[in-house]
């Protein structure tokens, strides 16, 4: 062919161009290891593979091979950040098995750090999302603010994470009321900043631009794939177990649903400032009213042998509801226990909501779900044979049908 | 914009937030759960702080001076242990004991087993 002439294409080969990003599982946008399989035509995602099983420690097996009290210590090791609720949980399902009520102080003090717990767990996730904005100045604020609070839970527990808090039929350590004004001058400090976060999102143009109708989900979308906890009280869908089982003392203390109607991204960081302050109106009622008496159960004392039975009991975890399961057939051990998280609800089937967004979009849509992967590790069975991937039931793990 | 000159003044005469770690470090807690201590002459070996354990981290094993102290003893892995504190709770004679002491890093592994009857060098 000489230079210069030109062939009119007369035919057109068409190739559908996918391309595949891999987000995780090692990002530097997301803090915890999971992979999201984005499938993008241009820069619109058309399909998203979650896949996970890279923290799977086999926590429920373990559970079973332990004693009753030492799985409380197991438990709360589930989750860094919502260890208190799983232990609460847990505690609450033997306390059942064993038809034993915790005095009413101990009610309190457990409520009060379940509530320590949720106002950390949402300010965190808030100082992630503006890290991801690229906000980092304000990430750093609200990890400084965030450190009173761990200072508080602290004070009451012990530790500033791992609390360990919770014993069966009451708490490991009472509250003095030296401590009480100390926690009540943390709890002064902390307000005005939660509002001032608070107001920061509902007016800064570059977060609305950037939250405002990204990962919108509708009342149907929770319902059929079963999101649950802000998530589902951010697209108008009233769910909480706080509310539906008023367990521990959530009947007494001043506490309200919060339930907005955005459905998208900024009304779910939004909700959850909301959320925080009601924690902290809460946590400051209780700090008021603690009733009196003796907290602390004598733990030498507490029986070792369990009755034969079944529990199932729910709680209000930061990102949801959190359930266990727990089966004894007697002796010190525990048959069965199955914990339910929520993350594993909300991550897994929360796939299709990144359809049709833009791949900047994905680590905001992500977060906005609250993702605490050490929660959701289950189990899964990967053939490296045939590669493929399936869910099996338990029973036929046991008997040897993988 | 007010409100960014206010900020900034604010913290112009404000301490640092952060310590000079290597000098100072932050405070704990007195209720906080950190490195065991563990006093041999109130221990009497009945071996309950092994048997609570949840990680296993404690292994009853022989004094160093065997003809002082002929019994078993704890000796604490604080590499396994997860500060639960229950071993503090359940010793009868107060024998062990969590300080507040958190500074355990260590690039020797041969520093976090406690063993009995000995000064822990960290």
């Amino acid at each position: 062919m000489a230079d210069g002439d030109t062939v009119e294409a007369t035919k057109a080969l068409e190739i559908p161009m996918l391309l595949e990003v891999p987000v995780g599982p090692q990002h530097p946008a997301l803090h915890e290891p999971i992979l999201l399989k984005v499938y993008a035509s241009g820069e619109e995602v058309v399909r998203v593979e979650i896949n996970t099983g890279y923290n799977h420690r086999g926590i429920e097996k373990l559970a079973e091979k332990n004693t009753f009290y030492k799985d409380i210590f197991i438990v709360g090791r589930v989750c860094g950040i919502c260890n208190t609720v799983h232990a609460n949980c847990y505690v609450r399902a033997l306390e059942h098995l064993l038809g034993k009520e915790p005095p009413a102080r101990a009610k309190y003090l457990r409520v009060l750090a379940m509530e320590l717990e949720r106002l950390h767990s949402h300010m965190l996730i808030e100082a992630v999302m503006a890290e991801i904005l690229g906000f980092d100045t304000l990430f750093m604020h609200i990890m400084k603010d965030r450190e009173l609070i761990m200072k508080a839970k602290e004070i009451l527990t012990g530790a500033r994470v791992l609390a360990d808090y919770q014993m069966v039929g009451g708490v490991r350590r009472d509250l003095s009321s030296e401590k009480i004004e100390r926690l009540n001058k943390i709890l002064d400090l902390v307000e005005p900043r939660l509002k001032y976060y608070m107001k920061l999102f509902e007016e800064d143009v570059t977060i609305r631009k950037r939250l405002e109708g990204v990962g919108s989900l509708t009342p149907y979308d929770i319902t059929s794939h079963g999101l649950l906890g802000p998530i589902a009280r951010a697209s108008g869908v009233s769910t909480d177990v706080r509310l539906h089982d008023m367990y521990e003392v959530y009947s007494e203390v001043p506490y309200r649903i919060v339930v907005m109607d955005g459905k998208d991204t900024l009304a779910r960081m939004m909700l959850r400032w909301e959320e925080a302050i009601v924690s902290l109106e809460i946590s400051r009622y209780i700090l008021k009213n603690l009733p009196e008496g003796n907290a602390v159960p004598d733990e030498k004392r507490l029986p070792r042998v369990f009755p034969e039975g079944e529990v199932y009991t729910a709680v209000e975890a930061p990102r949801g509801e959190l359930t266990y399961y727990v089966m004894s057939k007697g002796g010190t051990m525990p048959y069965r226990v199955k914990i339910r998280t929520p993350s594993f609800n909300n991550i897994i089937n929360s796939g299709f909501s990144y359809i049709g967004h833009t791949i900047a979009d994905v680590p905001v849509i992500l977060v906005s779900y609250d993702p605490c992967i050490s929660c959701m590790e289950r189990i899964t069975v990967v053939d490296f044979r045939r590669k493929e991937r399936k869910k099996l039931l338990l029973k036929d793990v046991v008997r040897g049908r993988v | 914009m007010n409100m960014v000159f206010e900020t900034i003044l604010k913290y112009l005469f404000k301490k640092p937030l952060t310590v000079r770690f290597p000098y100072e470090s932050l405070e704990t807690a007195p209720r906080y759960r950190g490195k065991h201590e563990f006093n041999i002459d109130k221990c009497i070996s009945c071996g309950i702080c092994w048997r609570v354990c949840p990680n296993q981290a404690i292994r009853m094993v022989p004094a160093e001076d065997k003809k002082k102290y002929p019994k078993l003893y704890p000796e604490v892995d604080l590499g396994k242990c997860c500060f639960c504190g229950l071993c503090q709770e359940f010793c009868p004679t107060g024998a062990i004991k969590l300080t507040t002491n958190y500074f355990m890093s260590t690039p020797n592994p041969d520093v976090l087993i406690l063993k009995p009857g000995k000064k822990s060098k960290g």
